[in-house]
């Protein structure tokens, strides 16, 4: 496996910012009540992280030692804003429901963590794909999330679509059920009990086949 | 720390924030139209949807009072609330042709009440304020505080008050 590969798989699998290392589970369990809210904030979070760590990993040449983590911050800070910026003039509606936790990925300690540990210190394109693993793996984990709490809370699948995808993305709803089963799953008790149970189910997947070397949780940072 | 390597810190932090910012203005100059255009037409949504019926192409949704005071008058104004100040927007329905459209409605479009104690003002949340739509001067003035957010529910019958004061001289000039 070539070092590239390995760096991409650690990031989506092994060290998955998510149900390995169990960063930035604020927004992961504030946001994921539906796909469609969890597609908007993983989409917000890829821009951020890809964008930091390849401006951070281009000028670590230049960034001071003793002023380093200022800079990141300031780094992700401006990506953070220009990802504000672009989703509230074209995804209005989804931006009024998901701009508060957009505005708090400057604090995600998985953005920082990914700028401190990894892309100050290694050329562009690995930094660029743990960016693209990071994001990936966030992404996943928000998706899978948001898909059985959705699927819980309101027995459907793509509800309000349209707030991301436009108008013509209105009828893409799967309502599989009337009315969820698990109306607890929109909250954020629903949150912790259906993300806990995931992660569980997880961890014993690997246990159970460790060729796949699937997660091991390596910390708990935030 | 000797000057040189005061220069060498702060010289990167000059260049990057400088960078940082050429990218945030870029980005403003590009999403500034759209993102005030997605704000006037929330505006005249809330505005239309507060009158039940379309707002007139040319009315001037910025000012703080207009409308017409033989049929209705919009407001803006602000209260005090417990945790800072209540942005509201008001109707004055003075056309009272139909029975039930005489009288003022209120939503509020900014807070910063404690969320499940003060947020009850907020009609995204709850239905509290859009069960006083068109009510008279008296029905706000006798309205029963909020067990709990009583300074946030004095705070709206404050406002409530102080709008009827303000359409009566603004439509007496």
């Amino acid at each position: 496996m070539t070092s590239n590969t390995q760096v991409l798989r650690s990031a989506v699998l092994t060290h998955n910012p998510a149900w390995a290392q169990l960063l930035g589970l604020c927004p992961l369990m504030a946001v994921s009540t539906t796909v469609t809210n969890a597609l908007g904030l993983a989409a917000a979070s890829s821009f951020v992280v890809i964008g930091s760590n390849v401006m951070i990993s281009s000028l670590r040449h230049h960034i001071p030692e003793q002023a380093r983590l200022p800079l990141f911050v300031l780094i992700i800070a401006t990506f953070t804003t220009v990802t504000t910026l672009v989703l509230e003039a074209f995804s209005y509606e989804l931006y009024l429901k998901i701009a508060l936790f957009v505005q708090i990925i400057v604090t995600n300690c998985m953005i920082l963590g990914r700028a401190e540990a990894f892309a100050s210190r290694q050329p562009v394109i690995p930094a660029c794909l743990d960016a693209v693993g990071t994001a990936v793996g966030f992404a996943i984990a928000l998706i899978a999330l948001g898909s059985v709490r959705e699927l819980l809370a309101y027995g459907s699948l793509l509800r309000d679509a349209d707030l991301l995808f436009g108008q013509s993305a209105a009828q893409w709803t799967l309502q599989l059920v009337e009315t969820g089963p698990v109306p607890l799953a929109a909250y954020a008790p629903g949150a912790f009990i259906v993300a806990g149970l995931m992660f569980a189910l997880i961890k014993a997947f690997g246990r159970r086949h460790p060729e796949v070397k699937t997660p091991s949780v390596e910390g708990t940072r935030s | 720390m000797s000057e040189s390597s005061l220069l060498k810190v702060f010289t990167p932090l000059l260049i990057i924030g400088g960078l940082c910012g050429i990218l945030l203005v870029l980005t403003h100059q590009m999403t500034a139209p759209e993102i005030e255009a997605n704000r006037e037409a929330r505006t005249r949504a809330l505005l239309e949807e507060m009158l039940r019926q379309p707002l007139p192409a040319q009315t001037e949704i910025d000012a703080d009072i207009f409308g017409s005071c033989a049929r209705w008058l919009f407001v803006r104004t602000e209260a005090t609330g417990y945790a800072g100040p209540i942005h509201l927007t008001a109707l004055r329905r003075t056309d009272g042709s139909t029975e039930g459209t005489e009288g003022l409605s209120l939503r509020v479009v900014g807070h910063q009440e404690t969320p499940g104690i003060g947020d009850f003002i907020d009609h995204t949340r709850s239905r509290w304020i859009m069960e006083l739509d068109n009510a008279s001067a008296q029905a706000y003035a006798q309205l029963d505080a909020v067990s709990g957010a009583t300074i946030t529910s004095n705070a709206i019958k404050r406002a409530a008050s102080q709008i009827f004061n303000q359409v009566k001289v603004f439509c007496d000039q």
